[in-house]
């Protein structure tokens, strides 16, 4: 879903297309309310499980209120995870909980996700509690809300290990008998068992299989060639079709190959670890969306710590900026008026991901350096260089 | 990110201790820093994210590379295909058999006249694709039905004695398949003679009834790709120029077609007639006898106030190939998958000013078109609005005859042909291209059309050739258009390079890069170690 573009399409008045990803979940609601498979129609593809949670509210058309109330509730658990993580956090520089969380709420594609009404909110909203319940040190649920997550969106699968690593350092001091390894097992158990629970439940509720393909099968093969904010719809609508298959398989190693290395070299900060994969993510997904942009923008405020480090603020923050307001408009143009073709809006998501980009790896820089600072505290605020 | 970041070592206590030293020394060196050692921990996180990257990218991106590339071909029978796109499969011969019906005569005499006759045909004919085989009739002629029974007799010849002082005559019946012949009773071959009047005849008779059939034949094998023995030498230019203007008019084969019959009108009037049952009364049983071969789908419609793309009163022959104003006129090139066949009955007070003489099946009221269909122009009828039945008689005849020109008759053979150079095409495409990936259910369609080519080749003349020759090219043709080749005809292998490159060389260069640095750095720590061992 072009979310972002959606979004703001529907702030500026020009159409009610944006409805369209609470108008998809109404397709699959309308088929699952009336007995039929909520795959059939071709456009739902979100996890079952949602289905009865929204059947359970009253006709959105009728009483658009409580969908309204609903989504507004999950976006302040959201904030309410938010908070205690970034109350967990240590040190004289940094925010407090409240100012992370407002931060989060007021935050315009924050905004702009909840009018939208996508389910990506959901995924929002366990992968905060997750991160909030690991620092914590309630191991198991923060495993089964990452379940959660991975079960309605599958790429937060991704964020495991460095889940794992920030649940072991908060719970465990390094004298601890304990392994890494051991912990990591019981968590992958532990996800792999309520993955399968999900799953089960999933298939008693449908009656099939099916929904495996038509949720993560769309993810994987991206079948929807939907104009969207990311990458991927252009490449593959460009693509031979006999490698087709093969750059699928590149680009989803492209996404995963980030999780191990980032890991092993902020092994001292999963916290960081996380955020820069959840960028990353809002970048390089199948189908990213502003959710999963104002996700990573959520976690960023907790390292304000390394706000003075970070050398393109500006640049990046004018990029974003640029992205944001020509995108809907770029999109309206080539869509509406006609007046561009598909490499005209191509270009403003390439600028839109350049924009995040300089973002993910300016603060991966900003980390980095704090942390060797913290190792070399002569240096501070040097000019340093890369070798 | 797996780069350190590293003190440059501008760093002001360094450079003042150079300073300092100067003066004492006396000697000008200001040595740029050496960036402290790197600590063991940190070389050995970059070894491990090395790693980490590369046990994806052979791990997981290997196998998903070969997995997704690799081009599965199916094995194909290719000797067998171009055997058959060379003629070496088959030999196509079209055996027909002709019953001799003697009525009264002896037995003895009625086999001596077979065989004198046969004898005479073979004599006739050179031509070894296409032949003349006489039988004795088992039942009378008269019983013998029109359409095809299990004898696949195709024509019946009945001989019955004559006026003595005539000679031989002979006359087609109107209807069914036979060749009556009145001989004088005195022209019957004796025992031992070695040629005879009557059989002489009958040989020319049956020759020149058939000889269109065989021209045909010999066309289609003459212009088909095969080299055999079996190709008829020297068939005339102008036999070739008639059948081949014959080919060329009558439509591509296929399963079924559309009829569409249109009635447009130059005014508002008529707006109605009776197509339903002129259709049923002139047309059906012709489309009847055609059942076997094809299917047809009748639809009808009127349209008012159409104008036809020349306006002028009398038609000239250059105007008719403008006639249909198809800028405006909704005849649509095809419904579904199978081919139109228009008629068109326009009423206005057009006429046609120059008959055709090449053709002269054409009245001064109509035309073929071909490959398309056919026009004809009525005056308009006295009961203004509506058009009747009988008034539609001529045209529906008219349209009968041109239908049958457009389907071109002989339908085994051609379809044989065009399968077995199909068969050919993809044989040599699967060689010529050897990165071409052949999906199994090509192959499948290429088992399936040698089978029933085989099949087809074996009755060949009769109806369940047709209907083998029929599936054989239907599953021909769709093997050869398989979609997923047809995409890759044309993908030379160098367009692999400008597909790879772009994404595996900024990846891969940073990957191998980081690769060779950890091996040189592990080296060097060796060689290290062996100098302080």
């Amino acid at each position: 879903m072009p979310k972002d573009k959606m979004s703001f399409q529907a702030t500026a008045g020009t159409a009610g297309l944006f409805v369209v990803a609470a108008a998809l979940l109404q397709e699959g609601l309308f088929l699952y309310n009336h007995n039929v498979s909520p795959y059939d129609g071709g456009v739902y593809h979100q996890a079952p499980l949602l289905l009865p949670l929204f059947s359970l509210l009253p006709d959105p058309s009728t009483y658009p209120i409580f969908t309204y109330i609903l989504y507004t509730l999950v976006d302040l658990l959201s904030a309410n995870a938010l908070y205690k993580i970034a109350e967990s956090g240590e040190g004289e520089k940094r925010w407090s909980g409240y100012v992370v969380a407002a931060l989060f709420l007021f935050n315009p594609f924050t905004i702009a996700t909840c009018i939208g009404r996508p389910t990506s909110v959901f995924t929002t909203c366990v992968i905060l509690h997750a991160v909030a319940k690991a620092l914590s040190g309630n191991i198991f649920t923060s495993m089964l809300s990452l379940s959660f997550a991975a079960y309605l969106s599958m790429y937060p699968l991704l964020l495991l290990p460095p889940m794992v690593i920030l649940a072991y350092d908060r719970t465990y001091n390094p004298k601890a008998p304990k392994s890494l390894a051991q912990l990591a097992g019981m968590c992958t158990l532990a996800v792999g068992v309520s993955l399968s629970l999900l799953f089960l439940s999933s298939y008693a509720l449908t009656g099939s299989w099916e929904f495996l393909s038509s949720t993560y099968g769309i993810q994987l093969t991206l079948t929807d060639l939907t104009p969207n904010a990311g990458l991927w719809w252009y490449f593959f609508t460009e693509m031979f079709d006999s490698f087709r298959s093969f750059f699928l398989g590149v680009f989803w190693l492209h996404l995963s190959s980030y999780t191990p290395a980032l890991t092993i070299r902020l092994r001292q900060q999963p916290l960081a670890v996380i955020t820069l994969l959840l960028g990353i993510f809002a970048i390089f997904k199948p189908y990213p969306s502003i959710a999963d942009t104002s996700l990573f923008l959520s976690l960023v405020p907790c390292f304000r710590h390394v706000f003075p480090l970070l050398r393109y603020s500006f640049v990046t923050a004018s990029v974003v900026l640029y992205g944001t307001f020509l995108g809907p408009a770029f999109y309206h143009l080539w869509i509406y008026a006609g007046s561009g073709n598909a490499n005209f809006f191509y270009a403003i998501t390439l600028v839109w991901s350049l924009g995040l980009s300089l973002l993910v790896s300016d603060l991966a820089f900003a980390v980095l350096r704090d942390e060797w600072e913290v190792e070399r505290p002569e240096m501070r605020g040097k000019e340093i260089r890369q070798i | 990110m797996s780069a350190d970041i590293i003190n440059d070592g501008d760093s002001k206590p360094a450079s003042a201790e150079a300073t300092v030293s100067l003066p004492a020394t006396g000697i000008a060196t200001v040595e740029r820093k050496e960036p402290p050692p790197e600590k063991d921990a940190d070389t050995r996180r970059r070894t491990w994210i090395v790693i980490s990257f590369w046990l994806i990218a052979v791990f997981i991106g290997l196998p998903i590379w070969w997995n997704t590339t690799t081009i599965y071909r199916a094995n194909l029978p290719l000797t067998q295909m171009t055997d058959w796109a060379d003629g070496k499969a088959c030999e196509p011969v079209f055996p027909l058999r002709i019953a001799l019906d003697v009525g009264s005569l002896p037995e003895q005499e009625a086999q001596n006249l077979l065989r004198l006759t046969q004898h005479a045909l073979d004599d006739l004919n050179d031509f070894s694709g296409h032949h003349l085989r006489l039988q004795l009739a088992q039942a009378p002629a008269e019983t013998i039905t029109p359409v095809r029974d299990d004898s696949n007799v195709a024509l019946t010849i009945r001989l019955a004695p004559g006026d003595a002082a005539h000679t031989a005559s002979s006359s087609l019946h109107p209807h069914l398949p036979i060749l009556d012949v009145q001989y004088p009773p005195n022209s019957l071959p004796t025992a031992n003679s070695p040629s005879s009047g009557l059989a002489t005849y009958i040989a020319t008779q049956l020759g020149s009834t058939f000889a269109e059939e065989q021209n045909i034949i010999s066309y289609l094998l003459e212009t088909s790709s095969i080299t055999s023995e079996h190709k008829p030498k020297g068939i005339s230019q102008e036999v070739v120029d008639t059948v081949s203007k014959r080919m060329t008019r009558s439509l591509k084969y296929s399963q079924t077609y559309h009829l569409t019959f249109s009635l447009f009108t130059n005014g508002p009037v008529p707006s109605s007639w009776d197509i339903e049952a002129a259709i049923d009364e002139y047309l059906k049983p012709v489309l009847d006898m055609l059942k076997p071969i094809h299917d047809f789908t009748i639809d009808t419609q009127v349209q008012l106030y159409a104008a036809p793309g020349v306006q002028s009163q009398v038609l000239g022959k250059e105007d008719l190939s403008s006639f249909i104003n198809a800028a405006e006129w909704p005849l649509s090139p095809s419904i579904g998958g199978a081919p139109t066949v228009n008629f068109i009955v326009y009423i206005g007070n057009q006429t046609i000013g120059v008959p055709s003489e090449t053709s002269p099946g054409e009245t001064s009221q109509s035309w073929m078109i071909p490959q398309w269909g056919s026009v004809y122009l009525l005056a308009p009828p006295a009961e203004a609005t509506h058009v009747s039945s009988e008034t539609l008689k001529q045209p529906i005849l008219t349209f009968t005859s041109h239908l049958l020109t457009l389907l071109a008759r002989i339908r085994s053979a051609d379809l044989l042909l065009r399968a077995s150079s199909s068969l050919g095409s993809l044989a040599r495409l699967t060689l010529a291209l050897p990165s071409i990936s052949i999906p199994s259910n090509v192959a499948d369609g290429v088992v399936k059309t040698i089978h029933h080519l085989e099949l087809a080749c074996a009755s060949l003349g009769g109806a369940k050739s047709l209907e083998h020759a029929r599936i054989a090219e239907a599953e021909a043709e769709r093997a050869f258009f398989e979609k997923s080749m047809v995409g890759q005809l044309y993908f030379p292998d160098e367009h692999k390079v400008a597909v790879y490159l772009p994404l595996l060389g900024p990846i891969g260069v940073p990957l191998v890069m980081g690769l060779l640095n950890e091996i040189k750095t592990w080296k060097n720590k060796r060689s290290q170690k062996l100098k302080a061992a």
